[in-house]
């Protein structure tokens, strides 16, 4: 009996470890990559452990290909996309759960949600080009920030609902009778209750806008103005064999998502778990 | 004071509710009625042509190569990551040494940039020095052309997709599975019932509105497929990748075809429509 105790355990570890070297591996790959030089990475036999490492490409990357500028840019869509959608969407989430609207209001947002989640990505993309084309707003970041907002904002209602729902009534309604008004009630009291829920949401506005390539690539064709995923899109496709600098610039992309990520982990494990309709 | 309490609200929806209108429902409206215009944006010509958009598309080979393509695709990936999904699941709704720090990082590839998730797998498939190919090869195995072999490229694609999205499900069965209660499964240990009883009699019943939801997710996810494609293929060799979302991204903003780009995300949401219900409807959701 014990026998077999501990060959399952072996069993298990064993597996346990093809699994994880599976999902971790390329992610491995990509990172030594970026730090080897030409000769570790254009061979026949696998160079695991670089002979030498070096630091060019991430100067070739950063400094010659001024890939901060990318970086930059998409900070700047994000910041104002989750701007307008934290703004908006905190609003509707505190009337939904607040103000006695009728109930199957909620349901008209949870349908938009699924739509938006359940249609293909092109099925509104081109009367939008036709609309922000008109004002100005192709290849501007303003532009992608409000096309986003598509994505964006029946997510952040659907995740901010769950937060407001979970700030219990009493406090504000103690305010109400101080003779506060509905809005300063929402400022002063309500809207640091919910600041955990908000910045979870911040969050995955985040991670949804950084990783985003298919509005990027259709609103944004001026090098200057391009996102990161955009631009990695480009060295793919068009001088796909620099791997040292692809991989450089993978990962210096993927580290602001990994950090956050990393930050608000549990929520992603569990929220993820609980409604399937995140992303 | 219920009178003020109700215009407060309107106020408090109005930014949603605009942008709603501005950017959700009008567009969708909108696409539909260009589906049935010809309208070449660059020369701004826009002419009424009824259904002919339809008639072309349909009979058009590439076009119908790139829904089974699509469908395909949908099926094999969503398929996969279902198994490779559950079988992560299984092996984490167990206690180990270190599950706390394994947790997070098996989430790690769905967190990352699609773009360069494409980048690390067309780095490990590359023909000459991919470390696939140079595994292949030391072992006495033949390389092989993952992204160039027409019969293999979408196969890779499946391969990528699974990579990424495999954590997805596995979070999604892992609440399932962590929210069948205990006793239950220690109830039946005591009546004597077998692993593969358990398995069958109450972890799996139980996990099923799960399984239902996640793989429906995931059809409606891998019908859109559109990064992989683009990034590592570009739809080829040949048409053996050209998928729809691609498909629609060429016609509409490569060519400015605005009408055929309508009517293809027309046909998309008809097809992913189809799919869904007779989901639903078979697996009674």
């Amino acid at each position: 009996m014990r026998l077999i105790q501990i060959a399952e355990k072996i069993v298990f570890y064993a597996i346990l470890a093809v699994v994880m070297v599976a999902i971790l591996f390329p992610i491995y790959w990509m990172a030594v990559t970026s730090i080897k030089i030409e000769r570790d990475v254009i061979t026949d036999v696998p160079v695991l452990l670089p002979t030498y490492i070096t630091l060019e490409h991430y100067e070739d990357v950063l400094i010659e290909q001024n890939f901060t500028r990318y970086i930059v840019n998409t900070f700047i869509v994000s910041t104002i996309a989750i701007g307008i959608s934290l703004f908006a969407g905190s609003l509707a989430a505190y009337a939904l759960t607040r103000l006695g609207l009728p109930a199957n209001l909620d349901n008209v947002f949870l349908f938009i949600t699924l739509l938006v989640r359940m249609l293909p990505t092109g099925a509104f993309v081109i009367p939008l080009y036709l609309i922000l084309d008109s004002l100005g707003l192709i290849n501007t970041l303003i532009g992608l920030a409000i096309a986003y907002q598509i994505y964006i904002l029946p997510l952040s209602i659907w995740l901010l609902l769950g937060f407001f729902r979970s700030v219990p009534i009493e406090v504000e309604e103690a305010g109400l009778v101080d003779g506060a008004s509905r809005l300063t009630v929402f400022r002063m009291i309500v809207l640091p209750l919910v600041m955990p829920g908000l910045i979870a949401t911040m969050i995955v506005d985040f991670m949804t806008i950084w990783n985003e390539y298919f509005y990027a690539l259709i609103f944004l064709t001026a090098p200057d103005v391009m996102t990161v995923s955009v631009v990695i899109g480009g060295y793919l496709t068009e001088y796909g064999t620099l791997w040292g600098q692809l991989c450089a610039a993978g990962l210096i992309s993927s580290l602001p998502i990994l950090i956050l990520a990393s930050y608000i982990q549990r929520y992603i494990i569990e929220s993820f778990g609980y409604s399937g309709i995140v992303r | 004071m219920r009178r003020r309490e109700k215009y407060l609200s309107l106020f408090f929806l109005l930014p949603s509710l605009l942008i709603y209108a501005l950017l959700i429902i009008y567009p969708l409206y909108e696409t539909f009625h260009l589906s049935f215009y010809k309208f070449r944006y660059i020369e701004r010509k826009i002419e009424f042509v009824g259904l002919r958009n339809y008639e072309k598309l349909l009979s058009y080979e590439l076009f119908q190569k790139a829904i089974i393509n699509t469908l395909v695709f949908d099926f094999m990936a969503t398929s996969l990551q279902l198994l490779t999904g559950f079988a992560l699941a299984l092996i984490f709704s167990r206690s180990f040494k270190f599950r706390s720090i394994f947790l997070p990082l098996a989430i790690l590839p769905m967190v990352m940039p699609a773009a360069v998730v494409c980048s690390i797998w067309k780095l490990m498939f590359d023909y000459r020095f991919g470390i696939l190919n140079n595994i292949l090869a030391s072992v006495g195995l033949p390389r092989l052309e993952w992204l160039t072999d027409p019969r293999l490229a979408m196969i890779s694609m499946v391969i990528v997709d699974t990579w990424q999205y495999t954590p997805f499900v596995f979070l999604v069965l892992l609440a399932g599975l962590q929210s069948i209660p205990r006793e239950l499964y220690e109830a039946a240990m005591v009546d004597g019932a077998s692993r593969f009883d358990i398995f069958k009699n109450i972890t799996l019943p139980l996990l099923m509105p799960h399984i239902k939801i996640v793989v429906l997710l995931r059809i409606i996810d891998t019908f859109k497929i559109f990064t992989k494609p683009a990034l590592l293929t570009g739809g080829g060799p040949g048409d053996a990748t050209e998928t729809l979302t691609l498909f629609f991204y060429k016609e509409a903003f490569r060519f400015f075809e605005l009408g055929i780009g309508a009517t293809v995300s027309v046909i998309m949401t008809i097809i992913v429509g189809i799919l869904s219900l007779i989901y639903i409807k078979r697996v009674r959701l």
